[in-house]
């Protein structure tokens, strides 16, 4: 019989294991979406504004709880589609805490530029559902559709501003290298699918765990490494342009600094941690291919490394915020590719139940990273939004006279950013040295003395930014940043400014707190997938 | 003559190599949009040659996916290119460069 007859046949006759209880997330973000688009159409401009909020609100934290009610299976569910682990619920939840911040950032965003609240709230939503989806992902095609989701909402949020010619301009190069890097990478996806006859990230494991290929047609046939290896790298540089890896990350200034600053918050934090997540479980996968460590190893580092220090010098020279925080977010991810470094050495270092345990502990060092990583990130573009401000660094200058609280947060923001030497309380430092312990600990010692290198580069620009905020006098004139919450930002049950605050100072807090007991992060990770083992 | 599975992958790879030569170097927002359209078909052709080598279904229906995904970018890109032009009245994507540091 045609094998192709032969599988349409055993497709009908198969019932597929659908659990609607398991996709609970992304079903609660859908209908929250989904209410949001309905609700504006059934209110006028004021009304809407005023219920849209809590609805948004309300949604993402349903999203996060039912995390925790341990609806989510930490194995392969609905046909090896999914898989929720630990890393990757924890990272769905950072990218709905983004979502959920974001929410609260954008009543007064809307009011002041009065961009129309009902697709600004969809977008945030449907954004949030395509980061979860793209963390959970266990398969090719799942993948690229959750990031298209998260993408195209990014696209629009960029660009929603319809009176700004920089936003059209940020949301056009955004679309257009964006769009090209999911070419690539679905193009990689072809030839990864072609090798291994799979979709699926676990299959793909075992099917290069023994090099041959018996998967579906029943003959043995040999792993090509060459379609292993166009796949692996078109995949990789797609992701590099979501993860604005150098040489990759030539829109991410552009954008951040054109975008409004709640979606420049959401770009530089979710749908990098969920694309994160996607590149973590794709090279686990593809790391149990015997000959794939070492090259893949010599890409990974290289791209590494060249963002740590691209990134951080071109950082010194911003005259900009938010271009500063897209250079910043450059070298950030650099160090973040240690963790990946080591991801992918792991399997020929080590076997079986040791295997599993250092595979555990670096993802642990991973998510701690890319955790404190969205804090310090969503206090620093949140602060910067609060503060009326331009983002010229000069705007900045004796801050501290004029605002000290939110001089003090920007400072602790910055201080955790540096993240090494004087600064070991905080979340930046706990992260940097988790990550930079396994590195070490897996002969990747060279990559991390660059990394804590390239650190002590960035301490300049952070700490510039500090010394500009407290050290001079402050400069009355047309510059200068107005005071925080000045004006009555009315915007119906959620007071846009109060809320704002209470995100600020918990964001602050948390640097802190996650800083002197990063157990109770990795806690919280550990709890969601164990909870609910199989 | 046939078409064998080797040149429509050959096929596909051109297809991409255009696409991406055409990303490089055209500098009109449309063209450089049907650039990427043309890499994402190359990559849909590269499913369908695998999966009907192989003798597998999930290539096909792979397709069909990254069709649809294809219009929606399409939907949004070309908003996007409206609200682009709107400001300066063109599309020409090297004068268009009021972001920088």
């Amino acid at each position: 019989m045609n094998p192709i007859n032969k599988e349409i046949q055993d497709i009908v006759a198969y019932v597929p294991d659908i659990s609607l209880a398991s996709l609970a997330p992304f079903l609660i973000l859908l209908l929250g979406g989904i209410v949001c688009l309905v609700a504006d159409a059934a209110s006028d401009k004021k009304g809407s504004r005023r219920i849209l909020p809590p609805i948004a609100g309300v949604t993402l934290i349903a999203a996060i709880a039912s995390f925790f009610m341990g609806l989510v299976p930490s194995r392969p569910f609905v046909e090896g589609a999914f898989y929720g682990d630990f890393f990757a619920q924890i990272c769905c939840i950072v990218c709905l805490f983004a979502g959920l911040l974001m929410v609260i950032l954008a009543p007064r965003l809307i009011e002041r530029r009065n961009i129309p609240s009902g697709e600004f709230y969809t977008l945030i939503i449907f954004a949030s559902l395509g980061m979860c989806l793209l963390a959970m992902s266990n398969e090719l095609l799942t993948a690229f559709i959750s990031l298209e989701i998260m993408s195209l909402s990014l696209y629009v949020l960029t660009g929603i501003d319809r009176r700004s010619g920089r936003a059209a301009e940020a949301a056009f190069k955004y679309f257009i290298l964006g769009a090209f890097a999911s070419a690539l990478l679905v193009f990689g996806m072809a030839f990864l699918y072609g090798a291994t006859q799979t979709t699926r990230l676990d299959l793909m494991g075992q099917v290069l765990a023994s090099g041959y290929n018996t998967l579906i047609t029943g003959e043995t046939v040999a792993v090509n490494p060459v379609w292993i290896y166009l796949g692996f790298t078109l995949v990789f540089a797609g992701l590099c342009f979501k993860l604005t890896l150098a040489p990759f990350h030539m829109w991410a200034p552009d954008v951040y600094q054109g975008a409004n600053t709640p979606t420049a918050m959401m770009i530089a934090t979710g749908s990098k941690v969920a694309a994160f997540a996607f590149l973590i479980h794709l090279v686990t996968a593809l790391s149990f291919w015997e000959p794939f460590a070492g090259s893949a190893a010599f890409i990974i580092g290289l791209v590494a490394i060249v963002s740590m220090i691209w990134g951080n010098l071109a950082a010194l020279v911003q005259k900009d915020f938010k271009r500063m925080m897209a250079y910043s977010s450059v070298a950030h991810t650099g160090y973040m590719m240690v963790g990946v470094l080591v991801i992918v050495s792991l399997p020929a270092l080590l076997q079986g139940d040791d295997l599993a345990t250092a595979t555990a502990t670096v993802r642990q060092a991973i998510a701690l990273y890319l955790g404190g990583y969205t804090i310090m990130n969503v206090l620093a573009f949140g602060l910067a939004y609060h503060l009326d401000g331009e983002s010229n660094m000069e705007a900045y200058r004796g801050l501290f006279w004029r605002n000290p609280g939110a001089a003090f947060g920007m400072g602790i923001a910055m201080f955790s950013l540096v993240g090494i030497g004087f600064t070991p309380p905080t979340i930046g430092f706990m992260g940097k040295f988790y990550l930079f312990k396994e590195g070490v600990q897996y002969g990747f010692t060279a990559v991390v003395v660059i990394a804590v290198l390239a650190s002590v580069v960035s301490a300049f620009y952070y700490l510039g930014l500090v010394t500009r905020m407290f050290m001079r006098e402050p400069e009355t004139g047309d510059g200068a940043v107005a005071l925080c919450g000045t004006g009555a930002h009315q915007c119906g049950l959620f007071t846009s400014a109060s809320f704002t605050r209470m995100y600020l100072i918990g964001a602050g807090i948390l640097i802190f707190v996650l800083g002197l007991l990063p157990w109770l992060f990795i806690g919280v990770g550990q709890h969601l997938a164990s909870g609910i083992a199989p | 003559m046939e078409l064998t599975f080797e040149a429509n992958l050959l096929l596909s790879a051109l297809l991409f190599t255009i696409g991406i030569l055409g990303v490089m170097w055209k500098r009109n927002a449309i063209s450089l949009f049907m650039s990427v359209e043309l890499m994402l078909n190359a990559a849909n052709l590269a499913f369908v040659a695998f999966a009907y080598e192989l003798g597998l279904l999930s290539g096909g229906i792979l397709v069909l996916f990254i069709m649809t995904v294809a219009a929606a970018e399409a939907g949004v890109g070309l908003a996007i290119f409206i609200s682009l032009f709107r400001g300066k009245h063109h599309i020409r994507v090297d004068e268009h460069d009021s972001l920088h540091g």
